[in-house]
């Protein structure tokens, strides 16, 4: 008589699943084509100054990244190196021969000609301003003058 | 005893705790945004560098040394004296210590009429053009008191000055404008400055009649020598 009978189980239609795995791959193939890697290894430790004046930086199609720091690996040495996109650079003018090429040689070329490159740089705190200054000529040199540094918000 | 036979569990609910599980990580990740501090580099000057005399009154002088002590106006200092001497470096009793301080103007419609009257007179069309652009700062904020165009604050360094001191100076320079900035946008327009959004127009054309009145004019000095 009562409500919650305890009777014979009644089996109810079972519910089609066959569709879950459709939704998990679409999820999936989402998250794949959005997610952005960060492809570029840094080769050199950095520890990041803090500032309370940062604002959020927004990458485009023409940041350039450059890192200022002392090498992971210990056999290059243990003074503060440049490096730029995946490699620690050795001379300075290295630099700016990069950006021109880049201006020549790539197929946008009319856009970066015009366009402003922007200078990502993460840059060691205790690094001396010498080398943070070489990195600065030769950017001058190259006409690439906007440069946005890396810090931790405090 | 006879085996009772199992019932099998339904496990259909499991796709729902699942995607509940999904969702909640989906909605309360946040990825940690990349902060950046800008910097406009000077642009390179082909050919012999023009020299430039400055009244010492216009310049606000910041020095980071080799041991990365601070000198403000030839005295030790700490990074957060910055601020304020920046803020009377643009604002200031103009009466009381006018060979201390950069000079400043009262700008307002009629004082713009007049002086683009006088430069067109003059034929100095290039200055016509900056006067030009006064009005709309005018539209916008009304009457306001500029700094003279001269008025510079320089940041010198050593080779070793610690990059971490640079920028502390520079983030306080930049802190002692934005509050300033930002003191202007309240009284205005009742909100703050760091909410103006570039993208749009109407915010862009306040903050760039913002930046008219507290212009960021950082320059970096030469070389200090070390020995």
């Amino acid at each position: 008589m009562s409500k919650f009978s305890k009777g014979k189980k009644r089996k109810g239609p079972a519910i089609n699943t066959s569709a879950l795995p459709d939704i998990v791959f679409m999820l999936l193939f989402f998250f794949m084509v959005t997610a952005k890697f960060k492809s570029k290894e840094e080769k050199v430790i950095i520890k990041k100054p803090i500032a309370s004046e940062a604002t959020i930086f927004e990458k485009n199609t023409t940041t350039l990244y450059y890192w200022i720091g002392k090498p992971k690996d210990a056999s290059i040495g243990k003074d503060y190196r440049l490096q730029m996109d995946d490699a620690i650079v050795s001379n300075m003018t290295q630099i700016s021969a990069t950006l021109n090429a880049l201006r020549l040689n790539d197929p946008w070329t009319e856009k970066w000609l015009t366009t402003d490159f922007v200078n990502y740089m993460a840059i060691d705190r205790d690094a001396p301003m010498l080398m943070v200054r070489s990195v600065q000529e030769e950017l001058r040199e190259a006409d690439a003058l906007t440069v946005q540094y890396s810090v931790k918000d405090n | 005893m006879a085996k009772r036979e199992l019932e099998e569990i339904n496990a259909s609910s499991m796709a729902d705790i699942a995607f509940l599980l999904l969702v909640f990580f989906l909605v309360t990740t946040t990825f940690s945004k990349e902060k950046a501090l800008s910097e406009r580099l000077p642009q390179k000057v082909k050919g012999p560098q023009p020299e430039i005399v400055v009244n010492p009154k216009n310049v606000l002088e910041i020095i980071a040394n080799k041991n990365d002590l601070i000198l403000l106006e030839n005295e030790y200092a700490d990074i957060e004296d910055i601020p304020d001497m920046v803020r009377k470096f643009y604002v200031h009793d103009k009466a009381s210590e006018a060979d201390k301080w950069p000079n400043t103007m009262f700008i307002d419609k009629g004082v713009i009429d007049k002086e683009i009257a006088r430069l067109t007179a003059e034929n100095k069309l290039d200055s016509v053009d900056s006067w030009q652009k006064k009005y709309k700062t005018v539209a916008i904020l009304g009457s306001y008191t500029e700094i003279s165009p001269r008025a510079i604050i320089t940041i010198t360094v050593d080779n070793s000055t610690k990059f971490k001191t640079y920028l502390g100076v520079y983030n306080a320079v930049m802190q002692g404008i934005n509050s300033l900035r930002d003191d202007l946008c309240q009284q205005k327009f009742d909100r703050p400055y760091a909410t103006l959004n570039e993208k749009i127009e109407e915010d862009k054309d306040i903050k760039d009649a913002i930046d008219v009145v507290y212009p960021k004019r950082i320059m970096k000095a030469k070389n200090l020598v070390t020995d």
